[in-house]
């Protein structure tokens, strides 16, 4: 696990508050890490860096964040990534410190298996909720959640309660939220008006 | 067409479209989506358009959600009639869109039949769009 997480590395720099515009058009995203024990600190990083780092593995890790001037990295989690309505860039992004000692409160993505073998079976998956709230050790946390949708009829519902979570993590959304729904394939115009 | 129920008030005033919608903005229902880049009213007759030209374009199977609804409405003053006289009576009902807001999304079809679709629905509106794919930090994945 740490030589899959050796590079989840960010380097941030100290920014001044109050200039957020002049680092996004320098390149940087604006972020600040805050945390149980630590005082909000305004820092920046390097937007490509940290693109390339959401596009390979995605924003739910413990990431190691080196600021400049401390001889030792942080151990972070993405709390919030706010982005452009329209061009999507990244405006401003949130890190919580963590400890290894303490729980974390956070949100796992659920990854849906199947639905090639799902849409074949003739049913349309309907989305619910698209991540977990957990709590759990960073050690603990995973990466996602799995959910297979392969097996489905029109009709089924799944809900958070029906997820496998390891041990050691709490699950903290509230267990009748719907994660998938399969509905029926709609009839074309022609045969419903007929 | 779509409409409110009934309303408290049956006039409304304009109002401005300034901004950018920082909500409603991603594909949360299906899996990919028709994103408008401009500000617009975009009335009940539009969405109908739209609607029935992504279903006609996917014919069978697909599922078609429109997250945007005709909740203000417009007023005219009749035809020939002089200033004055108070406001006219409602005549159709309009969504106000910002840039970013997501209008249309559709699931259960290849993404080139909806992008053909998306297109299609696209023709109908009164706004540049975009079309957009679901963003989820745990991707649908094949199996």
């Amino acid at each position: 696990m740490d030589s899959a997480r050796s590079d989840l590395v960010l380097t941030a720099t100290s920014r001044e508050p109050g200039h957020a515009q002049r680092d996004r058009a320098q390149g940087y995203v604006p972020v600040v890490m805050y945390g149980h024990g630590t005082d909000p600190r305004a820092l920046r990083i390097e937007e490509h860096a940290l693109l390339q780092l959401l596009q390979k593995r995605g924003s739910h890790h413990i990431m190691q964040l080196e600021i400049d001037g401390e001889s030792e990295a942080r151990q972070v989690v993405i709390k919030e990534i706010q982005r452009h309505p329209v061009t999507e860039r990244m405006v401003h992004v949130d890190f919580q410190a963590v400890r290894a000692q303490e729980h974390i409160h956070t949100e796992v993505p659920i990854r849906i298996h199947g639905e090639d073998r799902l849409l074949k079976r003739g049913g349309i998956l309907q989305l619910g909720a698209q991540e977990i709230r957990v709590s759990c050790l960073p050690r603990d946390l995973p990466d996602h959640v799995t959910v297979d949708v392969g097996d489905l009829n029109p009709g089924q519902v799944l809900t958070i309660r029906d997820l496998v979570v390891a041990s050691g993590i709490t699950v903290l959304s509230e267990l009748d939220e719907v994660v998938v729904s399969v509905v029926a394939p709609r009839l074309s115009e022609a045969s419903t008006s007929s | 067409m779509l409409m409110p129920k009934r309303v408290k008030y049956r006039r409304q005033h304009r109002g401005r479209m300034r901004g950018l919608a920082y909500a409603g903005g991603r594909v949360c229902f299906g899996e990919y989506g028709l994103q408008t880049l401009e500000p617009a009213w975009i009335t009940d007759r539009q969405i109908e358009a739209a609607r029935v030209a992504l279903t006609r374009s996917v014919r069978r199977g697909g599922k078609v959600w429109i997250t945007i609804f005709p909740d203000k409405p417009v007023t005219k003053k009749p035809a020939e009639t002089r200033m004055g006289s108070g406001k006219g009576l409602p005549d159709h009902w309009v969504a106000v869109v910002k840039p970013g807001r997501v209008m249309f999304e559709m699931g259960g079809v290849s993404e080139d039949a909806a992008k053909e679709a998306m297109r299609l629905a696209a023709h109908k509106l009164p706004v540049k769009t975009r079309f957009v794919k679901r963003d989820l930090g745990g991707e649908v994945s094949e199996g």
